[in-house]
């Protein structure tokens, strides 16, 4: 149940997330009047360096093309999660697989001229496996919430049969 | 979540708070974009963990994260607020430049540099809110990698000192397993008679035996 729960506010987040990157051109195209707050935004964890960003509508997205790899890889890891269930118990049992799948973004990074898919690409692989644990995050956070209640509905429980 | 749970995570989550705030917040080291933000979480873990002997969870860590992304960016924002008052022209008139040595200076910061103040609660809002989703991710990356091996018994997520700080123990009778603290503790029965083996909680009960 909560695992469920955990995934769908995931999901929604990061399509929430999504829709404001990829709508912030139109915005910016008709002067819509948050536009210029989502470019802010955005640009505190990134560069925005034109040169580096997909362009919609003839204007820059308000993240770069690895950031973009990075949001995108993080959504589609949500929406198939359920699925390759052997592949997220061998996450579950080496959690350090999580720097292999970033290993090619570090030396897209650092070493290799890339290119614009190269760097789409290495970030969508990157943020593959971190969704997987987000998930597990705040599947557990929900538990410990769910836990918490039940434990106060109980005591309540108690204290009014005690009287009794 | 117990009081003492939160107070353990508040030193490194102020540690590497402060830490990734001031790395985000100066003007020239900023460029390296989210990474900071993301390294103060994992780092978090890292100082959490290292005084944790059971292996830190998920759930534990992200709140851990959450917690220092909040105080990174409001260290951040003020930072870059001091950096705006003390050096605002200058920075506007550099910023100007590189913008335009790179091509045209994008709207945005054409409103920044000509409104002056680059400080403002609604930024900061932003800064806290973006800094504590993505230290929330760093963090969980962080157990991922820092998580302690979990031994044949199943880890339970008990913070250093937990046990003892519980607030209800009302006099000498020494229970363990207060009320406070129930859904981790709870199904562990006590039995004196053969708490031999494992450490915590008191050695020489079965001396005699």
């Amino acid at each position: 149940m909560s695992r469920r729960l955990a995934n769908g506010l995931l999901i929604t987040a990061a399509l929430l997330w999504l829709g404001m990157i990829l709508g912030a051109p139109y915005a910016r195209r008709v002067d819509a009047p948050g536009a210029e707050w989502i470019y802010r935004t955005f640009h505190i964890v990134c560069h925005q360096k034109p040169e580096r960003s997909f362009h919609l509508q003839e204007q820059p997205l308000p993240v770069c093309h690895r950031c973009l790899g990075i949001y995108f890889g993080f959504a589609a890891a949500l929406i198939i999660l359920p699925w390759p269930r052997q592949l997220w118990r061998l996450l579950e049992r080496q959690p350090r697989l999580l720097l292999v799948c970033a290993a090619p973004m570090a030396i897209d990074v650092f070493l290799l001229p890339n290119t614009y898919w190269s760097r789409f690409m290495t970030g969508f692989g990157a943020a593959l496996p971190v969704a997987f644990f987000v998930e597990k995050a705040l599947q557990q956070i929900l538990e410990g919430r769910a836990n918490a209640v039940e434990e106060s509905l109980g005591a309540k429980q108690s204290e009014r049969n005690e009287p009794a | 979540m117990s009081q003492t749970d939160m107070e353990s995570k508040l030193k490194p989550a102020l540690i590497s708070g402060v830490g990734l705030g001031v790395l985000s917040g100066f003007p020239l080291i900023e460029c390296l974009c989210c990474i900071w933000v993301i390294g103060g979480g994992v780092l978090a873990v890292y100082l959490y963990q290292r005084e944790l002997s059971a292996a830190i969870q998920y759930g534990d860590g992200a709140i851990l994260g959450l917690m220092t992304g909040a105080i990174g960016g409001v260290v951040a924002s003020v930072i870059s607020g001091i950096f705006g008052m003390i050096f605002g022209q200058s920075i506007a008139e550099f910023t100007r430049e590189v913008f335009e040595s790179q091509g045209d200076v994008p709207p945005w910061v054409e409103d920044m540099l000509s409104s002056g103040a680059s400080f403002t609660l609604i930024e900061m809002l932003f800064s806290v809110i973006i800094f504590a989703i993505f230290a929330t991710v760093g963090a969980v990356i962080g157990v991922a990698i820092f998580q302690k091996k979990a031994g044949p018994p199943p880890a339970q997520p008990m913070p250093p000192g937990a046990a003892p700080a519980a607030p209800p123990p009302p006099g000498p009778g020494p229970e363990a397993s207060g009320t406070t603290i129930p859904t981790p503790l709870s199904p562990e029965p006590e039995d004196s008679s053969t708490s031999a083996p494992p450490p915590p909680p008191d050695k020489d009960s079965s001396s005699g035996s």
